[in-house]
């Protein structure tokens, strides 16, 4: 008994010491650990307001980054944050003219959406360097950098693999027509990697057609497509990459004389209308989401991290933090109104 | 296969000055067809060739009105601006509730207000063609996406646009509807060229326009026409487009599409200099393309080797064109 109380008149002394130690340094600290909540708003408030953040989509003429645009200018209106948008649209040399540009300005935050791994990784190091923090946004960049959002999209290759068993299981023919869109960009790569890690086991499923010409074009699709139904009457169903232009393998179908759901249509986005509008009509079987307006708010969310964080001096490049946005199968059985974004443009 | 085609082309041309390119293209087009119909199965059919031709017949239409205007020493690189703005601005004008025929319209007189800035520009401020349409095909570009589709770029067809949606699908004698607007255009714009004064000026105009002016052909006024009517074929395009796809993307402007386009006018023997070739070349090149596309589409090549073999196929119908109209030593001029 005694022993243990003389045990704990050391430990009580050891700790005053170490903390008499730290104290001097920890005071300002816990000084400013203690507030109220009134105090909080304040400081974030104080710390947000009048930063500049600079973002620059691939091009702002499709919806999924319109949405992204959206919701982050709504977001940071309210909280007096500066939000320069500088669209280089699908120019790939403007679009590294506008990032050096913006690397020379200096803005607080920057948010970059690649248009594959390589253009844009040398320069992101270079902001990274000037003491910029950077924001890669859906498509990643070699070059990693303070922070990811976005979908993964091999992950959702994987699923949309799934799908496609599942999907075909019960069909009388196991063939699939698969319309990959542009072949060298990141999202195209990625999904493809994860389908055939599916198909790779032994499924049954017999890919009879690949295609890649025209890039995201419908009508190449359309025309791809129209071709893939002719060799193969039985076609059990096609897998687009991109909800828009997997309008083109509608087209094709009704083209061809086809009823929605005689040849299943499994595609991806990140919600636009047009997906939402070819569920309820029974064209699109389903259409996996990345939900371009969540993905919106996850990179407010992230921002507004980033911001704090820098504004204590803390070096956030250092963790490379990553937030994968949710992706949900979109069909007939489970679509809601809110799972696109507004109305057909 | 080389001595084939020169044969073939010999065979066809035999008592003329030289050997047509439109022939040696559709004999080329044969031998393709022949061997894809070997080597594929399911090539061949009834259904596939309709879908070929289904597939080609924008383009071939597009081709239809570059042609004038090539034919007339021009070039249009604004064409497929002028598409996508007739048919955007006819989706806007029926998403805002007007009637289709008011949309139509509207859609239209873009079209041709296109057409008609570009000859201006080129016959009176005198602007080199390329440069012009080069610089106003962006300039279209940019106040479409900015003033009319406030910063969108596809515009959907309203669900109700019914008539339209019916008019994509419609078939008459199991063809496609672009197919027979194709048809019908080529027949048109074939009479235009051949049978009438307009079409004799065009052939002048592009020979030698120095010429064409000083025996009195209105040539400033001729080169707008032909601007014109490039816009216009390019509004029919537009529209086809629309109501098969049930939507138009106006980012399409910037695509690879006029290059194709041009591909199909300079591969059937419409020289880039002017004054040679007719319809039949733009036939003849539009289904040399839609078989190899189609071909290759049922070979499920990729979209780089597509690249390939349709860069191969320029190289070698600008290579032709070289070797039957050689280059003329006085003025180093190609085909006088």
């Amino acid at each position: 008994m005694k022993t243990g109380k003389s045990m704990f008149h050391m430990a009580l002394a050891a700790g005053v010491s170490l903390s008499l130690q730290a104290g001097t340094a920890l005071a300002q600290d816990a000084q400013q650990h203690w507030m109220n909540e009134d105090q909080f708003a304040t400081q974030i408030a104080d710390t947000l307001s009048g930063k500049r953040v600079a973002w620059v989509p691939v091009s702002m003429s499709h919806s999924l980054p319109a949405e992204w645009t959206r919701v982050m200018k709504e977001e940071f209106e309210k909280r007096g944050v500066e939000f320069v948008v500088r669209d280089p649209d699908y120019n790939a040399d403007r679009q590294s003219q506008i990032v050096a540009a913006l690397i020379n300005e200096k803005p607080d935050l920057l948010i970059v959406h690649n248009p594959n791994i390589q253009l844009l990784a040398k320069q992101i190091e270079q902001a990274q360097a000037a003491g910029i923090p950077v924001l890669q946004v859906n498509m990643g960049s070699n070059y990693k950098s303070d922070a990811y959002v976005g979908a993964n999209s091999v992950e959702m290759g994987v699923e949309m693999g799934k799908d496609i068993v599942a999907t075909c299981a019960d069909a009388p023919s196991k063939k699939i027509a698969v319309m990959k869109g542009e072949l060298t960009s990141a999202i195209s790569l990625d999904i493809t990697k994860g389908i055939e890690s599916v198909l790779a086991e032994d499924t049954g499923i017999e890919i009879v057609a690949e295609q890649s010409q025209g890039g995201w074009d419908p009508k190449a699709a359309s025309d791809a497509a129209a071709t893939a139904i002719l060799q193969n009457p039985d076609l059990c169903a096609f897998v687009g990459y991109w909800e828009v232009s997997s309008i083109g393998i509608v087209q094709a179908l009704k083209d061809a004389g086809k009823k929605p759901g005689d040849i299943k249509i499994i595609t991806s986005g990140g919600g636009d209308p047009i997906g939402c509008q070819y569920i309820r009509e029974g064209w699109y079987t389903s259409d996996w989401s990345y939900q371009g307006t969540k993905q919106g708010y996850q990179l407010v969310d992230m921002s507004y991290t980033l911001l704090q964080q820098r504004a204590a001096g803390v070096d956030t490049s250092k963790a490379m933090v990553g937030i994968y946005s949710p992706v949900i199968r979109m069909s007939a059985e489970n679509l809601t109104d809110d799972m696109c974004y507004g109305d057909v443009q | 296969m080389a001595a084939d085609v020169v044969s073939v082309g010999h065979a066809k041309a035999r008592g003329k000055r030289t050997i047509s390119q439109e022939g040696v293209v559709l004999a080329v087009t044969a031998v393709l067809f022949l061997g894809f119909s070997i080597m594929l199965p399911g090539f061949a059919t009834y259904a596939n060739v309709v879908a070929l031709l289904n597939s080609v017949s924008q383009l071939g239409i597009l081709a239809l009105g570059a042609a004038i205007v090539v034919i007339g020493r021009g070039i249009d690189l604004s064409q497929v601006a002028a598409m996508a703005a007739g048919a955007v601005v006819t989706t806007v004008m029926l998403r805002a509730g007007y009637p289709m025929p008011a949309a139509l319209v509207c859609g239209f007189g873009v079209s041709l207000a296109i057409g008609i800035v570009n000859g201006l520009i080129i016959a009176f401020i005198e602007i080199p063609a390329l440069f012009a349409t080069l610089a106003t095909n962006i300039l279209f570009y940019g106040m479409l996406r900015g003033f009319v589709q406030s910063g969108q770029a596809i515009a959907y067809l309203p669900k109700d646009a019914d008539t339209l949606v019916w008019f994509g699908t419609l078939r008459i004698f199991d063809l496609p509807i672009s197919v027979l607007i194709f048809l019908v255009l080529a027949a048109v714009v074939h009479f235009i060229l051949s049978r009438t004064v307009l079409g004799r000026f065009i052939y002048a105009h592009g020979d030698n326009p120095q010429a064409a002016r000083l025996s009195g052909i209105p040539v400033r006024p001729l080169t707008v026409v032909e601007y014109s009517l490039s816009a216009v074929v390019a509004f029919v395009a537009g529209i086809l487009l629309l109501s098969t796809m049930q939507a138009v993307d106006s980012d399409v402007i910037q695509s690879a599409l006029i290059f194709n386009v041009i591909l199909i006018v300079v591969l059937g023997g419409v020289s880039l200099v002017g004054g040679r070739g007719s319809v039949l070349s733009v036939i003849a090149g539009t289904l040399l393309i839609g078989t190899l596309l189609n071909g290759l589409t049922i070979m499920n090549v990729n979209n780089l080797v597509a690249d390939i073999a349709r860069g191969a196929v320029l190289m070698a119908a600008i290579l032709l064109d070289n070797r039957l109209h050689p280059r003329n030593e006085e003025t180093s001029r190609q085909g006088e």
